[in-house]
């Protein structure tokens, strides 16, 4: 399923802000991801599937909006 | 009860007389005995020899307005507040200057002291919420929350 991808934080130093993707499930997303920048091994992240934070794979749907998130550290 | 509107992002640091103004803007509730404000300075950390200038805040916001309604309304549901007000900044906060302005009132002391220190915890610990320490180089490194 094609997804919209939005990075967050660190991560931006990384990936790109926004981008789509083809993957089938989270799990895939960061595969593909982290086999494209090895510093994303063992980063810990949240997920969120249309904001929602996710603690175990999500398989995708369509136009599904997946945010990549670091750790907070707002305040 | 008041509950505010649901942007609390403010562009920039937070102007002290906008805390002045939100505090003058309670005068007319009569049933409030007392207010608990926590303020979050800007500070000039060093790390390895450099010295952080300013703090670049980024937001999850669609993420952050859905948590901050279900902290808002856990907080109010625990508590006995007349009022709660919540304002972060986003994008950069120069060092001494005010990002994190949390107001809240009630009757008693109490509520609204532990609803205040209760609030600043969730919101550091469950608001997507990030911070990019500049330092007076111009490199960055993201801060992390203690």
């Amino acid at each position: 399923m094609r997804v919209q991808v939005k990075t967050f934080g660190a991560l931006t130093d990384i990936l790109e802000k926004e981008f789509y993707i083809t993957v089938v499930d989270t799990e895939e997303l960061l595969a593909v991801l982290s086999s494209q920048h090895t510093t994303l091994n063992h980063r810990r992240l949240l997920i969120a599937v249309n904001n929602t934070i996710i603690n175990k794979p999500v398989v995708l749907q369509e136009n599904d909006v997946v945010a990549l998130m670091p750790p907070y550290s707002g305040g | 009860m008041t509950k505010q509107k649901n942007d609390i992002f403010i562009q920039g640091p937070i102007p002290p007389e906008q805390i002045a103004a939100t505090i003058a803007m309670h005068g007319s509730k009569s049933e409030i005995g007392a207010h608990s404000i926590f303020l979050g300075q800007i500070r000039a950390d060093q790390v390895d020899g450099k010295t952080v200038r300013s703090i670049d805040y980024s937001i999850n916001r669609e993420l952050a307005l859905v948590k901050m309604t279900e902290i808002r309304e856990a907080v109010f549901d625990k508590y006995p507040l007349t009022c709660m007000h919540v304002y972060h900044s986003e994008g950069p906060v120069q060092v001494g200057e005010i990002c994190f302005f949390v107001f809240t009132s009630s009757a008693h002391r109490r509520a609204a002291m532990d609803a205040c220190g209760e609030l600043v915890e969730r919101i550091k610990k469950e608001m997507p919420i990030w911070g990019k320490e500049i330092f007076e180089d111009d490199t960055h490194q993201w801060k992390t929350n203690r």
